[in-house]
């Protein structure tokens, strides 16, 4: 059950994460909209400009070297995603085959541009995502979403799964880690035990969740109190903010690379 | 079945957001009107992090060497009811999305409509039909393939039509379609009996947990009368209306003889057995082709459905009257 240990670590990691990023002094909210811009303009660049993608890629680079973060176990779940994309976008260089240019000898067609793109975009977005998680945490990105008003049953409920989250990750670790034990050379779990295993597991974590709950109430926890602004809005942030959207814009909307290489060429 | 950014343009995405919203805006009201609402809250955290746990443990699936995982919009609806079950698998959608790289975060409200939306809510007006005269084992098994199987292919329909409108691929709606379904076939299939598993167990140890499953009516199962009712209407409704809809194409075995040979059918000696055989079939089949005989009418076709399903019905009635008398004169 690897896919536990990897999880418990990831959380913890990104738990961690959040003191250690220079953005620290940047309010939540600002690098959710960047975020958020970041996605929209990626996804938006036609899917044979592959030198706006590059463009994009660029200011991702830029601006996680300018903040010093980590890629880190980002890299690792990029072959899921490019096996995702592989299977929608292999097609693209078979059905689409119009000759763009010949580079050496090879006719590069506009479905492999198509495609080269849809990687770069699955690319971009997963680090951009990833990087927003790296320097917010979770309570901070809650907080963001508590400031455009998303509902506070809503925030509740994510605060309380992402809560549980390390305790029945840990719990769920255990009880396969015995089951492994007990089964050696096993793949998975026997279908024998999939009711009783995870379903006396899912009974415990009820009856435990409703303790956990209890004693956080008797320790004062008040949901709405639970994820205020740590970081409150400041210039830090509005020249962040502002920094960011028109480097941004500008990168995806001035095609600057093709200009520069145009002037080499000539 | 979670979509990544790049597969989306922004209109699609926002679209989709903007759904989703709708969807969550009219959960949170219907939570919050719950007198119990507030102890529904740590439920409802639990729930999804136990899916979120859950997800990532490996069910070997018997005989394939591979494995599967739960259907998680099914079991919170199933313990939770749809509305917080929706909320609940929004929380583990948005966690997957930011620390686990799992979709992006324009892809959230498609993925949440994609997975949340038909897992919670189609799936509860399953299992609430299903569950309507009280819960068995054979019901919550019934309910949860079904759900499982008609909430991810109507996700992966969804899947298909959210990539196609958003131009990345240059796949034929129809191939793309055609390769998403029947994978997603398998996969709803596995999910439903790993579902069914731990909701029978929980019906077992403590059935109060299972939403709208009223255990006090164990015993109001269909009785033979209306399963006989029910199953002859099914057979007249497949055989007679559903029949009309048949590809007129050939079938997998006609197309691979029409490759070899140019035509659908063998050409078969005049002589000998074969026509022996020919000439009783073609005195013996009231309904050659589907159809009246020297007739094109689609009505040839609703008669030749609903007589087949009545012979049929009519031979496994009669094998089973056959098999009751001989276990009658056995245990006499």
């Amino acid at each position: 059950m690897d896919k536990l240990d990897d999880a418990i670590r990831t959380v913890r990691e990104l738990d961690e994460a959040d003191d250690q990023s220079p953005l620290a002094k940047v309010h939540p909210l600002a690098k959710l909209v960047t975020a958020l811009v970041f996605a929209v303009l990626v996804t938006s660049v036609p899917k044979y400009r592959l030198d706006l993608c590059f463009a994009m890629g660029v200011w991702l680079y830029g601006y996680a070297v300018f903040f010093r973060l980590s890629p880190g176990e980002c890299l690792r779940r990029l072959w899921g995603l490019f096996l995702l994309l592989f299977f929608v976008g292999i097609t693209n260089p078979i059905l689409d085959r119009k000759v763009l240019f010949v580079m050496g000898r090879v006719n590069v067609t506009s479905g492999m541009i198509s495609m080269l793109s849809l990687f770069l975009k699955g690319a971009l977005t997963l680090f951009s995502a990833w990087f927003l998680a790296v320097s917010c945490g979770m309570l901070n990105i809650l907080s963001a979403l508590k400031a455009v008003h998303v509902p506070q049953v809503l925030l509740n409920v994510i605060y309380l799964i992402y809560r549980y989250l390390t305790l029945l990750l840990e719990e769920a670790s255990r009880v396969f880690t015995a089951y492994r034990l007990r089964a050696p050379g096993q793949r998975g779990l026997h279908f024998s035990v999939w009711g009783s295993l995870v379903g006396s597991m899912l009974l415990r974590s009820m009856d435990r969740a409703e303790t956990v709950y209890q004693s956080m109430e008797l320790r004062g926890y008040q949901p709405e109190y639970a994820f205020t602004d740590s970081t409150p809005w400041n210039g830090t942030s509005s020249l962040y903010l502002i920094l960011c959207l028109i480097s941004m814009a500008l990168l995806r909307f001035i095609p600057i690379f093709s200009f520069l290489g145009s002037l080499v060429m000539n | 079945m979670h979509m990544a950014d790049a597969l989306l343009s922004p209109a699609v995405g926002g679209v989709m957001i903007a759904a989703s919203a709708a969807a969550a805006g009219y959960s949170i009201k219907k939570v919050v009107e719950d007198p119990d609402f507030k102890k529904k809250i740590p439920a409802m955290g639990v729930m999804g992090a136990f899916v979120f746990a859950t997800q990532m443990i490996n069910f070997t699936i018997p005989g394939t060497g591979s494995s599967g995982h739960l259907c998680g919009g099914l079991l919170l609806t199933a313990i939770l009811g749809p509305y917080a079950g929706f909320l609940s698998m929004i929380g583990v959608l948005l966690i997957q999305c930011l620390f686990f790289a799992d979709g992006g975060l324009l892809a959230l409200g498609a993925n949440v409509w994609n997975m949340a939306f038909y897992g919670c809510f189609i799936g509860s007006v399953i299992w609430k039909g299903i569950m309507k005269t009280g819960a068995s084992k054979g019901k919550i098994v019934l309910a949860s393939v079904l759900g499982s199987v008609l909430t991810l292919q109507m996700g992966a329909f969804s899947v298909t039509l959210e990539t196609l409108l958003s131009g990345v691929t240059e796949l034929p709606f129809g191939t793309f379609l055609a390769a998403m379904l029947p994978i997603h076939l398998a996969i709803g299939l596995v999910e439903g009996l790993i579902t069914a598993a731990v909701l029978c167990f929980v019906h077992e140890a403590r059935p109060s947990l299972l939403w709208n499953a009223d255990t006090a009516a164990k015993e109001g199962r269909f009785s033979y009368r209306t399963t006989l009712v029910i199953l002859i209407c099914a057979f007249l409704v497949i055989g007679g209306g559903v029949s009309l809809l048949a590809s007129s194409y050939p079938d997998g075995l006609e197309w691979s003889i029409e490759r070899l040979t140019g035509d659908t059918e063998l050409e078969s000696e005049e002589t000998g057995v074969y026509s022996t055989a020919a000439g009783i079939q073609e005195s013996t089949s009231f309904l050659p082709d589907y159809a009246f005989k020297n007739s094109d009418s689609a009505a040839g076709t609703t008669v030749s459905g609903v007589v087949g399903c009545l012979i049929t019905f009519g031979v496994l009635a009669g094998a089973g009257t056959l098999m009751k008398m001989k276990d009658r004169k056995k245990t006499a």
